[in-house]
């Protein structure tokens, strides 16, 4: 557009004060940035999960466990395809700080590659974890970080699995998996042989954490909980079935209200930004009343002139904006410094349109009164000295 | 004119002048306060949960659980090894024995009241000596359980933040009605957040046999955690570990500390960055409107020095406005706010505690950044060639 | 001889303070052939600067008729109003006016931007006019990097890169220099009788009124009877 040059031109009268005000902007937009990734993360927001795949989970506590039959009572239901059981094993990895990025669960082999048909191991891998009972596997971003390599010895001190040796458990690492799934935690992950790990615990043998179950085509989900649950509403350990997402959800919300936390931050934010970005535009339209004049003067309609100005606010605040998101784009990776957890918080495209938006209204808000006051200047009186 | 009163009377002339520029003058007051408010918010989060964790802080308390556990959730303590330790040196006495309660932990589900969602709670048994261990304990509604009974009471945070634990209602845990009989207050420690009921109620139900979690004892004098640990690991029958309580949550409460205040710590410094940013706008602004003002001071015979400090203490008051209505704001709507989070495996209740500390802390930054973005405009407004700004632009 | 590009017929103007209408022109009658160089003169607050805004479709007059090359300009949308500014009348103004950011190339273009041109019409055009005015070796100058004379150089090529017929000056010489004011009245003469320009110029130095073809007196918002031309050496009281 032939008007770029003028709008740049406008931008370049003070160039400090569109540096700092594209600066604030930047900031702001970088808080927002990296915020919206941890707001999703914290209402579940982020979470794709299997619509067909459902937990089943001690009802009343998260210390409870669930007898190991339950996997088989659960399979032989008609409508369920897969089910597998799982164990948290936890423990300590080196130390707290690191054990905190990845989790560590026993489970069954086959059904496990069963159940997880995102996951890609090589069949060999599969094979020597089938046959090593201290076999183990782990995901590619926890074997990267921890320079993990096949045929590694992998020590875990337990903090709930004692074993007839005390604490120690070693295993083998004789595969390192990927995982379909983008940006999840679903490669955070390191997986050992249910069958070792309960013959070698002191306590709690033959319990499992979960079931976790797939459905088939005639298989519908409401109807399958409510029945999981009501068989076992009179045995030992009562149960509580829902679909994964729900149950990723449940454990987030524990956190509490944090979503509204992050969101009153970043309204603050906004709000003040508003507020000085409102007045460095005024201010910049004020100072160039008389320039204004003479462009209407040329003949220049006073509908350009409202377009020139709000193009001004427009290209200043995308921008900054688009600057800033990419910052923190290319800094979420690293935000496990400051979240343990937080290993695969990415900035979505719809976070990045959102950003882009908010930027629009912003730059609307701010550029229309001086816009407006611009278009109906009177030139015989802007003209005057 | 000497330095002092030069600097006194351009300072003031520019102060008076504000009232002028309201606008470009509320950027720097709300920019600033944003960034204040934001930041103790943060903080008073981080304080608020850290203390409640620490407890009321009682030195001479400790808690003893199965050698190998990190947490009251994992391990037991069989009733016969907790009577062989009530034996030990270093056990404050009292005339009804050994001030030492056995207590069971699990953790049980219960909606909160702010999202509806099963969260994880802590369900404790108290034993008799609970109470005189932890004296601080006091009933502010209803009344105290009954041992032997399917009663229990409530702590205070937990009573507020979680839903269906009001006085007279019925708790269904594990096949049995448990029925709130009481609310306590322990004054703002981890507890407030828990319900407690009989150990031996808590026992039977949950399958725990004649086992403990965790000891309480309240210690004899200060020499007691020496003796005490001497004595433990001296016993070749016993397999446990002692720490102090105040220890002993501390060490809970870490992660999701440091979470919260590195959070703070991160926005704060974006926000910061940001903050300067809008200063040295509105400083720079301001000093090209005052241009032809600042040259006429400069022809008058005042040096520059003082041209300098003026902008500068321009900023920096400013600056303090904001940061005092915002350390007021924050004060006003969030201390004592309640909030409950996820602590080492169960839900921790606490207040946002805005101390007097951290508002000064904010008051601090608010000065600071005042002064830095104050400062490149200062410098530039006395470096401005006079018969150039006389000239009027 | 010439026809008649300008008729203002019975105009007046007045602004409102509050309740109180300020009357500052009364039923003008004026007369502007094609080809002319009428200079308007008279003390400060005689209406001659409103007088100017109304010829060049700046303002609008409270009641009666400006007509120009036909057509009524009082009638016209703002829009349309616009559109007529940028073909029919170039402005020349006491403080030059110029886009201190532009260069002088792209601040004589800017007229040009609202028509359908490419951009190398423009440029030729616009370094057409500056040749006209004589600063085509300064065309990538800043407007802080020429001297006052030289800026207002600039803005008549402005003025006239969209060919014109009309070119309203608002006391151009104001701000100059003798030997400056003097290159710019030449100039706006040899606009005048080689290009044809109807010229229009508000001043009250009597020696720059010598340079147009006759001068008008307004005073109290009233142009005074008579149209007169100036003998050599006459004084204008103010």
């Amino acid at each position: 557009m032939k008007y770029f040059g003028l709008i740049v031109c406008s931008l370049k009268r003070k160039p400090l004060r569109s540096f700092f005000t594209a600066a604030s902007l930047f900031t702001a937009f970088l808080l927002f940035g990296l915020l919206e990734p941890v707001v999703q993360a914290f209402t579940g927001g982020g979470v794709v999960a299997g619509e067909n795949r459902l937990w089943v989970s001690p009802r009343h506590s998260i210390s409870d466990m669930l007898p190991v039959r339950y996997q088989q009572q659960v399979q032989q239901l008609e409508g369920v395809d897969i089910a597998a059981h799982l164990t948290w094993f936890g423990g300590i990895y080196i130390d707290p700080a690191a054990s905190n990025t990845f989790t560590r669960w026993a489970v069954t082999a086959k059904e496990f590659v069963l159940i997880n048909p995102q996951i890609s191991l090589p069949k060999q891998q599969l094979q020597a974890f089938i046959g090593t009972r201290t076999g183990a596997i782990v995901g590619r971003s926890v074997a990267d970080r921890y320079n993990m390599k096949i045929g590694d010895k992998i020590p875990i001190t337990a903090d709930i699995w004692h074993n007839k040796d005390g604490s120690h458990w070693e295993f083998d690492l004789v595969g390192i998996y990927d995982s379909a799934k983008e940006g999840q935690s679903d490669s955070a992950r390191f997986y050992v042989n249910y069958d070792f790990f309960d013959e070698y615990r002191v306590v709690g043998k033959g319990f499992v954490s979960n079931i976790v179950f797939t459905i088939d085509e005639l298989g519908d989900s409401s109807t399958l909980a409510a029945n999981i649950d009501s068989m076992f509403r009179n045995s030992s350990m009562e149960t509580r079935t829902t679909t994964e997402q729900e149950y990723i959800l449940s454990q987030v919300k524990q956190l509490g209200n944090i979503g509204l936390i992050v969101r009153s931050i970043m309204a603050a934010v906004f709000f003040t930004l508003l507020l000085l970005t409102a007045n460095t535009m005024s201010q910049a339209v004020r100072e160039r009343t008389a320039e204004l004049a003479v462009l209407k003067t040329l003949g220049f309609h006073n509908s350009s002139i409202l377009l020139i100005v709000l193009a001004e606010s427009f290209v200043l605040a995308l921008i900054a904006a688009m600057l800033g998101l990419v910052l923190a784009a290319l800094l979420l990776p690293f935000a496990h410094y400051v979240i343990p957890q937080a290993t695969s918080l990415r900035l979505g495209p719809e976070s990045f349109l959102l950003g882009l938006s908010v930027a629009c209204i912003l730059a609307l808000l701010v550029g229309l009164a001086p816009a407006i006051r611009a278009m109906r200047l009177n030139i015989a009186d802007a003209l005057q000295r | 004119m000497s330095l002092q009163s030069q600097i006194y009377s351009i300072s003031l002339m520019n102060i008076q002048n504000i009232s002028a520029r309201v606008g470009s003058s509320m950027v720097i007051v709300v920019g600033i306060g944003g960034v204040v408010a934001v930041l103790v918010a943060l903080l008073a989060m981080a304080h608020g949960f850290e203390d409640t964790m620490q407890g009321t802080g009682h030195e001479d308390r400790v808690i003893i659980l199965q050698a190998g556990s990190n947490s009251e959730i994992n391990g037991a303590i069989s009733f016969e090894h907790a009577n062989i330790i009530s034996n030990k040196d270093g056990i404050r006495q009292r005339a009804s024995g050994p001030l030492m309660a056995g207590e069971s932990y699990v953790s049980v589900n219960v909606s909160k009241r702010v999202n509806n969602s099963p969260a994880s709670v802590a369900f404790r048994g108290v034993s008799e000596k609970s109470f005189k261990v932890r004296p601080e304990v006091e009933i502010v509604a209803g009344r105290n359980i009954e041992f032997g009974k399917f009663e229990v009471i409530v702590g205070v945070g937990a009573s507020d933040q979680l839903s269906g634990l009001e006085i007279g209602s019925t708790l269904s845990l594990r096949k049995a009605e448990w029925q709130v009989v009481g609310v306590f207050d322990t004054g703002g420690s981890i507890y407030d957040s828990e319900i407690w009921t009989d150990v031996l109620m808590l026992n039977s139900v949950f399958g725990r046999g004649s086992t403990f979690s965790s000891l309480a004892i309240s210690l004899s004098s200060s020499e007691g955690f020496d003796q005490l640990e001497a004595a433990l690991t001296s016993d070749p029958r016993l397999n446990t570990k002692i720490q102090r309580e105040s220890d002993f949550y501390g060490a809970q409460s870490r992660t999701t500390n440091r979470m919260i205040v590195g959070v703070g710590t991160v926005v704060g410094a974006i926000m910061g960055v940001g903050a300067i940013f809008s200063v040295l706008n509105t400083m720079y602004s301001a000093v090209s409107v005052r241009s032809v003002e600042i040259a006429t001071l400069r022809a008058l015979g005042f040096s520059r020095f003082p041209i300098v400090i003026s902008v500068i203490v321009e900023s920096m008051l400013l600056a303090l406005i904001g940061g005092c209505l915002a350390g007021g704001l924050v004060f006003l709507f969030f201390n004592g706010f309640t909030a409950s989070t996820i602590g080492a495996n169960t839900q921790v209740s606490f207040e946002f505690m805005v101390t007097a500390e951290l508002i000064a802390t904010g008051i601090v930054i608010a000065l600071v950044l005042g002064a830095v973005g104050g400062m490149f405009p200062a410098v530039s407004a006395a470096r401005m060639e006079i018969t150039v700004a006389l000239r009027g632009d | 001889m010439s026809d008649v590009l300008i008729k203002v017929s019975d105009v007046s103007k007045e602004y409102r303070r509050g309740k109180i209408p300020v009357p500052v022109l009364k039923n003008i009658n004026l007369s502007v052939a094609q080809g002319d160089f009428l200079a308007l003169m008279g003390p400060s607050g005689s209406g001659k600067t409103t007088l100017l805004n109304l010829l060049g479709g700046l303002d609008q007059p409270t009641s009666g008729n400006v007509e120009i090359a036909g057509q009524c300009i009082n009638k016209l949308s703002s829009s349309t109003l616009a559109t007529w500014r940028s073909k029919s009348v170039g402005f020349i103004f006491q403080f030059y006016n110029l886009l201190p950011i532009l260069t002088a190339q792209k601040n004589v273009e800017l007229p040009l931007l609202l028509t359908r041109l490419s951009g190398a019409q423009r440029k030729y055009r616009a370094n057409t006019a500056l040749e006209i005015v004589g600063l085509a070796e300064r065309a990538s100058h800043r407007p802080s990097e020429l001297s006052g004379g030289q800026q207002q150089r600039v803005a008549i090529a402005r003025a006239l890169v969209s060919d014109p017929a009309l070119l309203v000056c608002d006391e151009p010489t104001g701000d100059l220099d003798r030997e400056s004011a003097n290159t710019i009245l030449s100039l706006l003469q040899l606009l005048n009788r080689d290009y044809g320009k109807t010229i229009i110029m508000v001043t009250h130095d009597p020696k720059a009124a010598k340079y147009a073809k006759r001068s008008l007196y307004m005073d109290k918002g009233c142009l005074l009877a008579g149209s007169q031309i100036l003998a050599a050496g006459d004084e204008v009281t103010s």
